[in-house]
């Protein structure tokens, strides 16, 4: 098994598709922190105008701390395609390049390779949010300074610099898991398609419809939400609430858990019944 | 003492919606054999093979490799064969040496990196392509594929190679080049080899041992020779006087009531040995013989299926 996560972490690295994500979250962290840099203060300003009236807010609001949690929104639609973009390659891409006939014909067992894949995809889904934490905490050091973080949820939470740190650790972990349930889906998708954009196309229209059900107050759908994987997906926020909640924590990542297992299972059932005629 | 048998199929069936792609189909390859498939597009051939090899699950029927069941929990048994299925696909992005590295992993070749580079190397060799080693696939000509295809079907030394419609697309050099190595491979390697085509001339040049497949059934199986040499042929006759022709073959015995075509070519069975004589007869009676093709019996019942 190690050797077949080996192979598929040579062929992923050799491809110029899999330096996209990391490209494109680069760019995603310098325009947040540029803007931020530039019109930080403005809309800051704009945001707390309300609480001004009533509080006396001190010291250097846009620091590195805002504006890494500002980084920490494109969880929601941004780094879920670069996730599904090579997570959905990973199957039908050697479908689609005619490639599974010469994997499938050599002594392998299905299962084991398709966990590989499954693996491979899903390390290279930890790296991308690993990478975004990184570029979001150091690169932002060379624009912002350290400060109180403040935080505005139903409730207002202003934390200490030396209360923050551990709070990013823990969100961009649970970050992460999200995002293997992105990868997930796109992956089980992956084993359906003969092409790679389908299953980015396919992933993202699930993810989209989801989060509608998830975040519109439309009744029949109520029974529902507590199942969707969208309903979790902002569950970071969670990390920067006090005092935690963590049954909720601890719920939202079972839920998470369960569909990673699920699409992975799922994913394992249909490829190894399916037959290969491309 | 008859040679092992290497693949043994037996009542092979395959529905693909409402088209049945392999109607009971069932051979036997032994050992030492170059095995032709013979049969049109679309007839079942590939589908058959990938039977096979596991990328396609029969809906019944059985298929046993060196003796054992083939199925997909089975896939152990990968490790006797090598395939080229129709297109020899690569990882474009990366160099024939990279690619032929990778799938020597899949197949479990447990060298040390010296030893597969060696290995790697001899296999380039062996096809005449180890000037391009280091070359990305994607720089390469159909005819270069086709033989790096076939050097990945050698890299764990096989006993059995399968390769589907492997002159597909090449020019007639490159169509010579593929023919002379699947015969060394046979001849100096002592490989049994599987090759399905579409074209009877190159089944006829390699294989000794036929099956000839259309719209998923069997229509013929056995030995090439003798499948060529049937006693009865086909003659297709064209000549300056077809009246007179007519009346010379009746008279002469070789034909009472003999086909005429639109070409106004008369077609009959006659026995081979009659051919020479009915040549002469025609000669002599001052008759300008256009054409005179003697069919055999698989030949003629090839060129139905594929005309």
């Amino acid at each position: 098994m190690i050797n077949l996560i080996r192979i598929e972490f040579q062929k992923l690295f050799r491809r110029g598709l899999t330096y996209i994500g990391f490209a494109a979250i680069l760019l995603i962290v310098l325009v947040i922190q540029v803007g931020m840099y530039v019109e930080g203060k403005k809309l800051l300003d704009f945001l707390i105008k309300s609480l001004s009236d009533v509080f006396l807010l001190e010291g250097n609001l846009i620091n590195i701390y805002t504006v890494s949690y500002i980084v920490l929104t494109s969880l929601w639609i941004h780094i879920p395609v670069l996730v599904a973009i090579v997570a959905g390659d990973m199957v039908s891409g050697e479908a689609g390049r005619g490639t599974f006939r010469l994997l499938l014909t050599r002594p392998v067992s299905r299962g084991k390779l398709l966990t590989a894949k499954y693996i491979t995809a899903q390390v290279y889904t930890a790296m991308l949010v690993v990478f975004l934490a990184i570029m979001s905490l150091v690169i932002g050091r060379f624009f912002f300074p350290a400060g109180d973080m403040i935080v505005l949820l139903e409730t207002i939470n202003i934390f200490d610099s030396t209360d923050v740190l551990w709070r990013f650790g823990a969100a961009y972990g649970y970050g992460m898991i999200s995002m293997w349930v992105v990868s997930g889906l796109a992956f089980l998708f992956s084993t359906k398609a003969t092409n790679s954009l389908g299953p980015v196309v396919a992933s993202m229209s699930v993810l989209i419809l989801f989060t509608i059900i998830s975040n519109f107050s439309i009744g029949i759908f109520d029974p529902i939400k507590p199942f969707l994987f969208t309903t979790y997906l902002n569950g970071w926020q969670l990390f920067f609430d006090e005092p935690l909640r963590m049954d909720a924590i601890i719920k939202a990542i079972t839920i998470m858990v369960a569909h990673i297992t699920v699409f992975y299972l799922a994913a394992w059932l249909i490829f190894t019944r399916k037959d290969i005629q491309s | 003492m008859s040679a092992e048998i290497l693949v043994k199929a037996t009542g092979l069936h395959k529905t693909f919606g409402k088209v049945k792609a392999v109607n009971d189909v069932g051979f036997e390859v032994r050992r030492g054999d170059i095995y032709g498939f013979l049969g049109p597009n679309g007839s079942g051939k590939s589908t058959t093979i990938r039977m096979m090899l596991g990328l396609i699950r029969p809906d019944s029927g059985q298929i046993k490799l060196f003796g054992e069941q083939m199925d997909r929990k089975n896939f152990k048994l990968l490790g006797r064969i090598g395939a080229l299925i129709e297109r020899p696909d690569f990882y474009t992005y990366l160099s024939a040496a990279k690619n032929l590295e990778l799938l020597a992993s899949y197949s479990g070749l447990n060298l040390n990196p010296k030893e597969q580079k060696h290995r790697i190397g001899e296999i380039l060799d062996l096809v005449e392509l180890s000037e391009r080693a280091d070359s990305k696939v994607k720089t390469f000509s159909q005819g270069m594929k086709q033989r790096l295809g076939i050097a990945q079907t050698l890299l764990h030394d096989p006993d059995l190679i399968i390769l589907d419609e492997p002159v597909n697309g090449l020019d007639p050099q490159g169509i010579k080049d593929i023919r002379n190595l699947i015969v060394r491979l046979n001849e100096e390697m002592g490989k049994t080899l599987i090759v399905s085509s579409h074209i009877l001339r190159e089944m006829e040049l390699i294989a000794n041992r036929m099956l000839v497949i259309n719209r998923g059934k069997v229509r013929v199986e056995g030995e090439v020779k003798a499948l060529l040499k049937g006693e009865k042929v086909r003659v297709i006759l064209s000549t300056n006087n077809p009246e007179k022709t007519l009346e010379i073959l009746k008279i002469n015995g070789f034909s009472e009531k003999p086909e005429i075509n639109k070409l106004q070519e008369i077609i009959f069975d006659l026995h081979s040995d009659r051919v020479p004589q009915l040549n002469k007869i025609l000669v002599e009676a001052d008759i300008a013989v256009y054409q005179l093709n003697a069919l055999n019996s698989l030949e003629d019942y090839f060129l139905s299926i594929t005309a």
